[in-house]
């Protein structure tokens, strides 16, 4: 009996949450859920731009999907972290975020976020504590834990009904308002952390307070808000606009604009009244650009950058789910609020008249966009596995740019020529300590260069696995990890499984080795060095049987790291010829020798460069013929500089 | 005099060009011929050298700087010192030009006018490049120091850029009086040898009366300069130089570059002597 009054009482709920008989527009593709929509949200807010700050009301809809009788629940508050120096994230800081002394601000630059009233049902809560599960500083209150009046039984579905209030910093890691017309809504709202089963096979709330080197963990779930606010403001975010700027009965300046987004993991917003509006489309997605006046020209260069993204990961990944995307390209003063992604809605930055042989602002836009598909749609978790985000995203925006622009693709200036992955792979190989905690480590312990590491050395893991694997065969493994894992959250074990699976179909010279590659490559801090130490041919004294002479030939070569890979040697002969052999990499020093009628020239280690990890390609080959122009055009270029510089420093003796 | 008769009247002296010329080279390939060692002794056979001459460098440039940097550094060091040392060996040099172009140009002339006049050249040229000093950063200081405030203040960055060209141009004409009261200055010592803190103040007070009407011919020269700069970097990526052959062709196209911005510094000599 009980079983079926549940079951109604569920029925009844999930009707309320997913019935939007007034909701027209489409947020996504499909008519059907994409994801299991756990934690669902209606906002109905008032935004005041001089205070700013909004006030009003959350409705969340969250689904027990545990075996566990839910009895407390967990929110991030994470405006709460730029609440004042107490919080861990800016103490942790030292009150420095991204080179922006924090110190000396007025009581009007913070910002927070509090629960004013909560109500489950007809009952109010009152317990309600700030929690600090992963520090013992009490002063944070980046987490809220609410007890609540009812117990949530496995497979039901808590509402809860929030009246709060948040102000925003300024501008504080892309939360906060600029000079008092620009507004970037984001951790704005109590939301709901994730009641998830951990490796250990033990549930848990998964609710971190917002510390350093952290980003964001949530589950998918529809978005309903509603923010009133004053007519002058452009206002854009993520989901589709059900409602834009309608007049307010009896509210004179006041609109009211209504987003609506489904299977999302979060929801960001922007307001000003200094922002312009361009649209373009791609296929079955509207998009929009939110640009400041002063950027009109550059406006094409962030569309193109959308549909470029779009078009190369329904090729290579997955189809984009959604029916809209949002891009923000703040002006000056917002530009802190830049270089982030939030479901839907992707922020980027650029600068007025910025070269077009200098692709950043494109290749950054490309960045923030590959988060719809690692972070948003593969929602893993950001602060325990941030390599499967931003190390994804990295790997696919070199790989957009490069699909758009060739090997040129980041910049091609005066004869000046960098490509996105050989970019990459140099942010990686230039560590001064490449010794530091490993890929996978979890986000908030990891000790190093944190950018070398989670972002580049992945998106060279990546590349080598590609290199290996194939291109097309890499993109049907990609395809089958977001087929598979898209509007949950994988795992490390998730994509090894899936790299595994797919270096087993298709045999190539790693994949005997494949389980020691990936364990030394993501959870190792090995370096891979192959170089060549020296080349030689001499005359043996004989002749094989048709009278030619033979020749020894030899090389040495040298595994300079500890991380040991497969690779292939090529040897050129001194006829044109050359020849492939392969090499385990096992021993430190391997020797090369053939008696042959040819004399050998020169070798080369992985001559397809397809181990894009070894940090230093120039060692890997040598020859005996080396032709020297390469160095005269340096040793050239260098003159004519050095001449140039005297003669300008000399102008006035 | 037509720009054309100007540039002539420099270019009349390609021996005292070709000196000055010499001399730089010799500095410059102080630094080069470590370059070629250096890039020789790390990567001299790799077959990574092939991507260096077709200007596809960027992995190459950087494996080399990442592995091998630390005896690449030094060089940078050298060419520091190199421009004070030159500094010095500028106030002879210079000295020598003036004295070939206003007192008499014949084959020993940059050598005794060098000998002669290095010590007042040198302080003239100390002088003037403090006040030099001193102009930018009184230009650029205040400018500088509000860029981070205007970061977070301003809606667009479009004042800021504009404003940075305005600077820039007022900047570059006071360089330009500082440039002509130098020379205006030297022309002082050598043509009427006069004391050089009076030559100084002479000279400073001319450059105010006669920079102006100078403009348009400063003005041109400094389009050629700059045309000279465009011309070096266009070529400069052709992929015809991305032989050997192509990269000994491409030294001679950048030494021609080299030799003519010294013979506009002649002829620039020769047009500001004669308006003074
Ligand atoms: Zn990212």
């Amino acid at each position: 009996m009980r079983w079926i009054l549940v079951f109604i009482l569920a029925l009844l709920i999930t009707s309320q949450v997913h019935t939007q008989d007034d909701v027209h527009c489409q947020p996504t593709i499909s008519d059907t859920p994409l994801s299991e929509r756990l934690a669902n949200y209606i906002f109905n807010i008032n935004f005041e731009h001089e205070q700013h700050t909004v006030t009003g009301t959350e409705k969340i809809f969250w689904k027990n999907n545990s075996p566990d009788t839910i009895r407390y629940i967990r929110l991030y508050m994470y405006l709460n972290a730029f609440k004042g120096p107490e919080s861990s994230y800016l103490s942790e800081a030292n009150m420095n975020i991204m080179g922006q002394n924090l110190r000396g601000r007025s009581e009007d630059d913070w910002g927070y976020v509090n629960v004013t009233k909560a109500r489950q049902g007809d009952n109010v809560i009152t317990d309600m504590t700030y929690v600090q599960p992963d520090d013992d500083n009490d002063q944070d209150q980046s987490v809220l834990q609410i007890s609540l009046a009812q117990d949530i039984l496995p497979g039901e579905t808590m509402i809860l009904d929030l009246e709060f209030a948040s102000k925003l910093p300024r501008t504080i890691a892309r939360s906060g308002f600029a000079n008092h017309d620009f507004n970037h809504f984001v951790h704005w709202y109590p939301k709901m952390g994730v009641y998830e089963e951990d490796i250990t096979g033990k549930w848990d709330w998964n609710c971190h307070q917002f510390l350093r080197q952290m980003e964001f963990y949530g589950d998918h779930g529809n978005y309903d808000v509603t923010i009133e606010l004053d007519d002058q403001f452009v206002i854009g975010g993520s989901g589709c606009r059900q409602m834009y700027k309608e007049p307010i009965a009896g509210k004179e300046g006041r609109v009211k604009t209504r987003f609506i987004a489904h299977d999302v993991i979060d929801f960001g917003w922007v307001a000003s009244p200094n922002l312009v509006e361009y649209m373009d489309e791609w296929e079955h997605v509207e998009i929009r650009l939110l640009s400041p006046p002063a950027h009109a020209s550059l406006t094409k260069r962030l569309l193109d950058a959308a549909k470029h993204s779009l078009q190369y990961f329904d090729d290579h990944v997955g189809v984009y789910p959604y029916s809209t995307l949002t891009m923000l390209d703040p002006p000056l003063h917002g530009l802190r609020s830049g270089f982030m992604e939030y479901p839907t809605y992707i922020t980027g930055g650029s600068f007025y008249s910025f070269p077009k042989g200098i692709r950043s602002m494109e290749s950054l836009m490309v960045h923030e966009f590959s988060h719809q598909y690692f972070m948003q749609i593969l929602a893993n978790n950001e602060k325990e596995d941030p390599w499967l985000d931003e190390g994804f995203v990295t790997f696919y925006e070199d790989c957009v740019m490069e699909d758009w622009h060739g090997s040129s693709s980041l910049i091609d200036l005066f004869g000046y020529k960098v490509g996105n992955s050989s970019f990459t792979r140099n942010e990686y190989a230039s560590m001064s300590n490449k010794r530091t905690s490993p890929i996978t480590t979890v986000g908030y312990e990891f000790i190093g260069d944190y950018k070398g590491t989670i972002y580049s050395k992945t998106a060279t893991v990546l590349q080598t696995l590609k290199r290996y694997l194939g291109a097309d065969q890499f993109d049907e493994m990609i395809k089958g990890y977001f087929e598979s894992n898209k509007f949950t959250h994988p795992r490390k074990a998730d994509f090894i499984s899936v790299v595994k699976e797919a270096f087993a179909k298709y045999p190539n010279l790693l994949s005997s080795s494949i389980d020691r590659f990936l364990v030394d490559a993501l959870d190792e801090s090995k370096i891979v060095d192959y170089s060549v130490i020296n080349v030689g041919s001499a005359p043996s004294g004989d002749k094989d049987d048709d009278g030619n002479q033979l020749y020894h030939n030899w090389s040495n070569l040298e595994r300079k790291g500890d991380f040991i890979v497969p690779v292939e040697l090529r040897l050129y002969w001194k006829d044109g010829s050359w020849t492939d052999e392969v090499w385990d990499g096992v021993d430190p020093i391997h020797p090369v020798y053939e008696l042959s009628t040819k004399q050998l020239q020169a070798i080369d280690i992985d001559p397809e460069r397809k181990l894009f990890l070894d940090i230093d390609f120039n060692n890997n080959s040598y020859t005996l013929a080396p032709d020297n122009g390469g160095i005269w055009k340096y040793a050239t270029r260098s003159i004519y500089w050095v001449q140039n510089i005297i003669q300008s420093a000399s102008f006035l003796m | 005099m037509g720009l054309i008769e100007i540039i002539k009247s420099g270019f009349s002296k390609p021996r005292l060009i070709s000196i000055v010329y010499m001399i730089q080279l010799i500095l410059a390939l102080t630094i080069g011929l470590q370059v070629y060692q250096v890039f020789g002794a790390s990567i001299g056979n790799s077959l990574s050298l092939e991507g260096l001459k077709e200007g596809n460098a960027h992995m190459v440039i950087n494996d080399l700087l990442n592995t091998h940097g630390a005896s690449l550094s030094p060089l940078l060091g050298q060419v520091r010192w190199m421009v004070i040392v030159y500094l010095i060996v500028a106030a002879f040099v210079h000295g020598g030009i003036w004295y070939s172009i206003i007192k008499q140009y014949e084959k020993t002339s940059i050598w005794v006018g060098g000998s002669t006049y290095f010590l007042r050249m040198l302080i003239i040229g100390i002088v003037m490049s403090l006040i030099f000093i001193i102009w930018s950063a009184l230009v650029w200081g205040p400018y500088l120091s509000k860029i981070q405030y205007w970061m977070e203040a301003l809606a667009s960055e479009e004042p800021i850029l504009w404003g940075g060209i305005a600077i820039a141009v007022l900047w570059s004409f006071g360089a330009v009086f500082i440039f002509v009261a130098s020379c205006f200055c030297k022309i002082f010592v050598i043509r009427d040898g006069i004391k050089v803190r009076v030559a100084m103040w002479k000279g400073i007070k001319a450059s105010f009366k006669k920079t102006w009407k100078c403009l348009p011919v400063l003005f041109a020269f400094f389009m050629i300069l700059a045309l000279l700069y465009i011309m070096h970097s266009l070529v400069d990526d052709w992929t015809l130089f991305s032989t050997t052959i192509g990269v000994f062709v491409l030294f001679l196209i950048q030494q021609l570059v080299v030799w003519i911005k010294i013979g506009l510094r002649v002829s620039t000599y020769e047009y500001l002597k004669g308006r003074l």
